[in-house]
């Protein structure tokens, strides 16, 4: 690089020395080889070659270069939705579960108290009738037992009755059986 | 049965009942009279109930005097007496010896009996064990 430094700045030196020397562009341009008319039909060529490639190839590939690019945007924007769909049916499904434990905890809260009343209830219906069951068979005893004192006292009444009109029989006087009819008669209302 | 029959049935009864065995001949052909224009079973029907009024008519003009020892002849005329006066009609004594009783009597007249026996106490003082 600081080799050619120096020919480089030489020959631009004698380039403007040479300018300046033949008094005019003219020199320069025919020192190059510069044609006005060649550069004027390659512009042409070029103009027209750039106007059918921006006609049948430029305009084309944009158009299919905006295609992809919307087409990319699309789907990212659709990735993104999805993203965000995604995460709100995650956030839901979260509330779903989180709700469906709830009214799973709650259900089973109910059931839990209702199974507890319930026990409660025939926990005190057992106690109910077997305590009437008790009341029940005490009265049948007691009556029971009343039956069979009533029972004994009429036999007993009985047997002492027999006893007495047996004993009574051999050992009223003829005396006591007088004045015992005497009695009876009296108090039937005679006399 | 009809109504009016019952009370001839009745009416008979108590006649043959009040005047005995006198009272025979006028009720056999008034009984005949009665009986001839009916059917068998209205006779058998009238006899019955005419037989029904006759038992209780004669066990109400009867005394029954129970006892365990014979009673005094004046004690049965007291007896006698007595009730007539109370039912206000003549009554005729059946005695009837009784050894249960121990001592004591017990009349009968009809369907009303006055136990005054030594048995009916015991038996009252049984019962009001009970």
């Amino acid at each position: 690089m600081s080799a050619l430094l120096p020919s480089i700045l030489a020959a631009a030196e004698a380039t403007h020395e040479a300018t300046e020397g033949a008094g005019g562009l003219q020199p320069l341009i025919n020192n190059f080889g510069i044609d006005f008319r060649l550069i004027l039909a390659q512009t042409v060529n070029f103009i027209l070659v750039a106007a059918v490639l921006w006609k049948f190839a430029y305009k084309p590939v944009l158009a299919t270069m905006d295609e992809r690019r919307k087409k990319i945007a699309d789907g990212l924007q659709f990735a993104e939705e999805s993203k965000a769909q995604l995460a709100e049916a995650n956030k839901k499904q979260a509330q779903i579960l989180k709700d469906a434990h709830t009214e799973a905890q709650d259900i089973l809260e109910a059931t839990r108290k209702r199974s507890e009343e319930l026990e409660n209830r025939l926990k005190n219906e057992t106690t109910r009738e077997i305590e009437e069951m008790r009341k029940r068979a005490e009265q049948a005893n007691e009556l029971e037992r009343q039956r069979m004192l009533a029972e004994v006292r009429q036999e007993i009444a009985r047997l002492v009755v027999l006893t007495s009109g047996k004993v009574l029989k051999q050992e009223l006087t003829e005396e006591q059986r007088t004045r015992f009819n005497e009695t009876a008669v009296r108090e039937m209302g005679v006399n | 049965m009809i109504a009016q029959d019952r009370k001839l049935a009745r009416y008979l009864a108590e006649q043959i009942a009040e005047a005995g065995e006198a009272a025979l001949p006028q009720i056999r052909p008034a009984l005949q009279r009665i009986l001839e224009p009916r059917t068998a079973s209205q006779r058998r029907s009238f006899l019955r109930h005419f037989r029904g009024y006759l038992r209780k008519a004669v066990r109400e003009r009867e005394i029954h005097i129970e006892y365990a020892d014979q009673p005094h002849e004046a004690t049965v005329q007291q007896l006698v007496e007595a009730f007539s006066r109370h039912r206000a009609s003549p009554l005729r004594p059946v005695l009837v010896k009784n050894p249960e009783l121990i001592a004591g009597y017990r009349i009968t007249i009809g369907d009303t009996v006055i136990d005054g026996s030594i048995q009916s106490t015991l038996n009252r003082l049984a019962a009001s064990n009970h």
